[in-house]
């Protein structure tokens, strides 16, 4: 059998999936309510606190080591979401599957860690206005993950499936990015809440 | 074939249908929200009380016809005409995601449903009482709702206008309700989040601090506070954008010929929906503060002027094409209800840019008031002088509204609505909007009657109420609701109960694909704009 490639004219350019358009359309949607979280507690810390005050209650102590681990976590699910996509273009189910399974058990773990965090704080809605933002924003963080968990079961029964190379790697990418808009939202999240407090 | 029974609707995932249930369903509303509106103007026609409501209810009532106005009838409305009308446009055969559509329409329908149960419960901003205000927290629940799911469809739309073009067809080249429906979209995705997330909060805060005593947020008198950005300017410009986009579909059909500068035309309906992105400004709309403070307010005065301007640039283009003509156009109905929209929204920019400049050089040490011999006031965005503009900027919705219906009813019912009638409707909006405005435009003028639901303390402040001002006001609104009872009678006659004249193929020549109504023989999608595609061409200027 010849080893001569077949010279195939170049195809022309096709229009972007529209799982993966609407999940961007999403998450630019997903940017602006974390911004308008995140935005709306730093400016009512500047109304109620004058600059450098700790506005956080005495009560609360803030487990920062677990904190700081969510973050850590967070980004090692980005990093080996982004590890599946690539073995998903090269139609490499065993790694695809693998890397998918990382992920998905990185962001329970993540999932985990937050909700921890919270107990830790023992957070109780409604006894101050601090209590009430950090309730609000971090229930939509939780929200989200499990969103971007159900997201990347979906692709990943796509996998199992067969549905690999660029098709089925431009539809894990959607769920990998969703997952990369929670792990940015978080990381803002924490550094306004945690960090400057 | 449509499948008639409960299951084939709620089944469906024909874009056709699912746009017609969004429309059909804001019109209802439509009606509703008009003879409200009524009832909440009459009401303070008297010099020394309410007529219809007390205090409290009355502020509700306010409170509901603006969240109705543009969540139950503006948007929604739209949504529905571009889950019709886009696919048809861009040569697509369906929406991107039906079944989403689909959820969208339900949720929005249900969600519509349970706000308006709020208020019924003594709910909404303003509403409920300390340890019994279940009905501001489920207002809270059943708004964030009603907008998630608008959200949802504005996600479909605007994903089957990015990635389902015929081939060749640009985003540069799309028809100009179809560029309107796009620019909308992004606009509105990033600024309904934060209305969501400002509703969560105000929800959690209301519903939970109570306990202890404290609404740190205001409790129901801070739900208003914190929600009532997205009813001014320039977020109000932002549901204004299809409306524009209606506009240039018809406007240059009308005058046969395209648009003037139609790059520029299209630069500025984007403009629009890019200024409109007020969620950001928001912080500057409350009580206290002046619109020139620090840096908050270089950027709100900014997008303020930068969405009015470009409002005008969109109209002057398009009456600048209209002058063009040789000829007078037709005076069909949606001719007339497109000039109207145009007209009013020119008057609304207008009026919104004089009480800007008033509030500014008030700011700046001039009190104008004062030269003028009047009675020291508030600035007057915190008058009625605001409620005008509200008044006149959902007017031209409402011909825009009129406008869409008369010009796709051929397309999306096959049937024309009737002519007498519709330019009955539209001479009833347009002047019932004006004067409507022009009432409490001057009440807040001359006396700084103060706006919004602030009002409802009116009679226990304001010894002379200007009832004279308010009267004025209230007919118009009357005016108004009967051309939205023009309307509703008119879809209903004409076009759900078929006695409406049957429609040709393209009856107003506009050549743009979605006259194609077979679907199944598409033009050859070179363009989307109008008359670009004219086969007999011969008045057409290039």
């Amino acid at each position: 059998m010849s080893d001569a490639t077949i010279a195939l004219p170049p195809g022309g350019r096709t229009a972007p999936r529209s799982q993966f358009v609407a999940t961007g359309l999403v998450i630019v949607a997903g940017m602006s309510l974390m911004a308008g979280l995140i935005g709306f507690y730093m400016s009512r810390r500047h109304a109620v606190a004058a600059p450098g005050q700790n506005w956080v209650p005495d009560d609360v102590v803030m487990p920062n080591a677990p904190l700081v681990m969510t973050v850590i976590t967070a980004l090692m699910a980005s990093v080996i979401g982004h590890w599946c996509v690539w073995a998903a273009k090269r139609r490499e189910q065993g790694h695809t599957l693998l890397a998918l399974g990382g992920t998905i058990l990185l962001v329970v773990a993540f999932l985990n860690m937050v909700i921890f965090s919270m107990n830790e704080m023992d957070i109780a809605i409604g006894t101050s206005e601090w209590h009430n933002l950090v309730f609000t924003i971090t229930g939509y963080v939780i929200a989200l993950t499990i969103i971007s968990i159900v997201y990347l079961m979906l692709m990943g029964l796509r996998a199992v499936g067969g549905d690999l190379g660029d098709e089925g790697a431009a539809l894990i990418n959607g769920a990998v990015w969703f997952w990369d808009f929670v792990f940015i939202a978080w990381c803002a999240a924490w550094y306004a809440i945690y960090v400057v407090k | 074939m449509e499948d008639p029974s409960l299951l084939g609707l709620v089944n469906t995932n024909d874009h056709r249908r699912i746009g017609r249930m969004f429309m059909v369903s804001a019109l209802g509303f439509f009606a509703a929200t008009a003879v409200l509106s009524a009832l909440v103007s009459l009401d303070l026609t008297s010099s020394d009380d309410f007529v219809v409501f007390d205090a409290d209810s009355w502020a509700q009532a306010f409170a509901l016809t603006r969240d109705a106005s543009i969540f139950l009838v503006l948007l929604p409305f739209f949504v529905g005409l571009a889950m019709y009308v886009v696919p048809a446009q861009i040569g697509a055969k369906t929406l991107a995601f039906p079944r989403a559509a689909l959820a969208s329409f339900f949720t929005w329908k249900f969600a519509s449903l349970v706000l308006i149960g709020a208020y019924l419960v003594n709910g909404g901003p303003y509403g409920g009482v300390r340890g019994d205000a279940e009905g501001v927290d489920l207002h809270l629940i059943a708004l964030g709702t009603t907008v998630a799911a608008l959200l949802l469809g504005v996600v479909v739309v605007v994903t089957t206008i990015f990635s389902m073009r015929a081939p060749g067809l640009n985003l540069s080249d799309v028809a100009p309700f179809t560029w309107a429906s796009f620019v909308t979209g992004v606009g509105l995705l990033l600024t309904l989040p934060v209305l969501i997330a400002m509703t969560s909060f105000l929800y959690i805060d209301h519903r939970y601090s109570e306990r202890f005593d404290a609404d740190f947020l205001g409790g129901n008198v801070g739900v208003w506070d914190h929600i009532e950005w997205v009813y001014r300017a320039p977020t109000l410009y932002l549901f204004l954008v299809p409306v524009l986009g209606v506009m240039a579909e018809i406007l240059p059909v009308a005058a046969r010929r395209r648009v003037l500068l139609p790059a520029i035309s299209a630069m500025a309906v984007g403009g629009v929906a890019m200024f409109g992105l007020g969620a950001w400004t928001q912080l500057n709309g409350v009580e206290g503060s002046t619109i020139t403070d620090g840096w908050q307010g270089i950027v709100y005065l900014g997008m303020f002027s930068g969405a009015k301007l470009a409002v005008l640039v969109v109209i002057a283009l398009h009456l600048a094409t209209l002058g063009l003509n040789r000829t007078v156009p037709p005076t069909t109905a949606p001719f007339l209800g497109a000039l109207g929209a145009a007209i009013l929204l020119a008057i609304g920019v207008v009026h919104g840019g004089l009480g800007a400049g008033l509030d500014w050089l008030e700011s700046v040490g001039w009190d104008w008031r004062d030269t003028l011999g009047l009675d020291p006031a508030a600035a007057l965005r915190l008058t009625t002088w605001n409620d005008a503009q509200f008044l006149l900027t959902v007017g031209a919705g409402a011909l825009g509204i009129a406008a869409a219906m008369n010009w796709w009813a051929p397309l999306v019912f096959g049937r024309h609505m009737n002519p007498a009638l519709s330019r009955l409707t539209v001479l009833a909006l347009l002047g019932g909007a004006f004067i409507g405005g022009l009432g409490p435009a001057l009440a807040g003028l001359l006396t700084g009657q103060p706006g919004g639901p602030a009002t409802n303390s009116i009679y226990d402040f304001i010894a002379d109420p200007s009832t004279a001002l308010n009267t004025i006001g209230a007919v118009g609104v009357v005016i108004f609701a009967a051309g939205v009872a023009l309307l509703a009678l008119d879809v209903i006659v004409s076009l759900l109960l078929g006695k409406g004249a049957e429609a040709d193929d393209d009856p107003w020549g506009g050549f743009t694909a979605e006259w194609d109504t077979t679907h199944e023989d598409l033009p050859a999608l070179t363009s989307g704009t109008p008359l670009l595609d004219a086969r007999d061409a011969e008045e057409v200027s290039v």
